[in-house]
């Protein structure tokens, strides 16, 4: 696990309780995972950090803000490299933070919403899996198929030539483009015979897929 | 019922062949059918209206109309009886009108497909590629366990411009895609659709 010494330093500073109090690590802790909101519009996660909340802490200003930036980078190791509690702990042990500050810590990577064991079990896993689809949507990938509109036309004439009386399809892929908020259009015609081909193949792509869920 | 229609001056130009027998007619449908691949020489049009006793542009006139039956009628998908018709209703004699059919009935085929050229086309379909591939980790996440299917897809513009699109998908996405595009093509044979191509001819 790659973290820089910069937030090595500003989180050996946090682990300090005469730095931090265990009350303020709390509230910090809490402010920086409550960021992580989903939009439940885009479907995506936007992380928002309100900075003026920032100010009601005892801790100097640039302090504060390596403080932030380090759990952020923080966080962000911890749901790339996909670490369980038991590893998160040993790391923050190893950095030097009190038994308070790790449980703290702890009980908000995995989120306890509920005390029912049950819950906790289901639950464990909600805010991590959140960041890592956070971290996943940064990668690189060719534009993303995500809906299909269809048409079908019958050519009467043109200007060039009369009778024509054949159907035609007008096919309009919806693509997400990563980067882009706005989804583009792939259109194209096809006949009827080049569709069943198309769909042909497009059935091979889905047995297979669901040949290797079997497996 | 398909007709060629005729205006006032290519009516009168109609009325002048009558005065000519039907091999050369033939000759006029040969050079004509030549004439619209390649313009004619003036020189061999001086000739020819010389040896007809018949001023060249007259005789430009008379094979300029029957070029303009021949693209027209491959226009119009126009058949023989409707043809032959078109032309005695505007007073043209029986022989000579079946030697214009005959040529324009040679000539159809091969004008259509020059026509089908000149068509608006759109980006066309033409060819399919896909892959499965399971994604086990980017940069920013490890220890991923995803599949996704590559799509590379050939397209056509009809003017010899190829393109290629390379687009992915998820599995989801893939089982949508491919319903709605089979549904697409259960649509043909719908009764309503059935009922449209029977009536439109």
């Amino acid at each position: 696990m790659e973290i820089n010494s910069k937030s090595v330093a500003a989180l050996k500073y946090a682990a300090n309780d005469e730095n931090l109090s265990t009350q303020s690590f709390e509230a910090l802790i809490k402010l920086i995972f409550d960021s992580f909101i989903v939009d439940l519009k885009v479907g995506k996660l936007v992380p928002k950090l309100e900075t003026k909340n920032l100010d009601t802490f005892d801790v100097p200003k640039v302090e504060l803000k390596e403080i932030s930036a380090s759990f952020y980078t923080l966080i962000a190791e911890f749901a790339r490299h996909n670490f369980d509690t038991v590893s998160v702990s040993t790391f923050l042990e190893d950095t030097g933070f009190s038994n308070e500050k790790i449980n703290i810590f702890s009980q908000f990577y995995l989120v306890i919403f509920f005390f029912l064991i049950i819950f906790f079990l289901k639950l464990q896993k909600e805010k991590r899996e959140i960041i890592r689809l956070f971290l996943s949507s940064t990668t690189a990938s060719f534009p993303h198929v995500v809906d299909v509109n269809w048409r079908l036309d019958y050519i009467v004439k043109e200007n060039n030539l009369e009778r024509i009386n054949e159907p035609v399809y007008l096919i309009e892929l919806k693509v997400e483009k990563s980067g882009e908020t706005e989804l583009s259009k792939v259109q194209f015609s096809c006949t009827v015979e080049q569709l069943q081909d198309l769909v042909f193949k497009l059935k091979e792509a889905s047995k297979s897929v669901e040949r290797l869920a079997q497996i | 019922m398909v007709q060629l229609h005729f205006n006032d001056r290519q009516k009168e130009t109609i009325i002048f062949l009558n005065s000519f027998d039907d091999s050369i007619i033939g000759e006029f449908c040969r050079i004509s059918t030549e004439s619209i691949h390649k313009e004619i020489n003036s020189k061999t049009l001086n000739n020819a209206a010389a040896k007809l006793n018949i001023p060249p542009m007259q005789l430009k006139e008379m094979l300029d109309l029957i070029a303009w039956i021949i693209i027209e009628g491959a226009r119009l998908s126009i058949n023989e009886k409707e043809l032959q018709e078109s032309m005695i209703i505007v007073g043209l004699k029986n022989e000579l009108a079946n030697v214009i059919v005959a040529s324009v009935m040679n000539n159809m085929h091969l004008l259509q497909n020059y026509m089908s050229n000149m068509r608006i086309n759109t980006l066309s379909y033409n060819n399919l590629e896909w892959r499965l591939d399971v994604k086990l980790a980017t940069r920013s996440v490890l220890e991923l366990l995803e599949p996704e299917v590559i799509l590379k897809f050939d397209f056509d513009d009809g003017k010899n411009k190829k393109e290629v699109k390379i687009l992915q998908t998820d599995v989801v996405n893939l089982n949508n895609l491919t319903n709605n595009l089979e549904e697409a093509l259960n649509e043909i044979k719908s009764n309503h659709c059935r009922r449209v191509f029977r009536n439109i001819v």
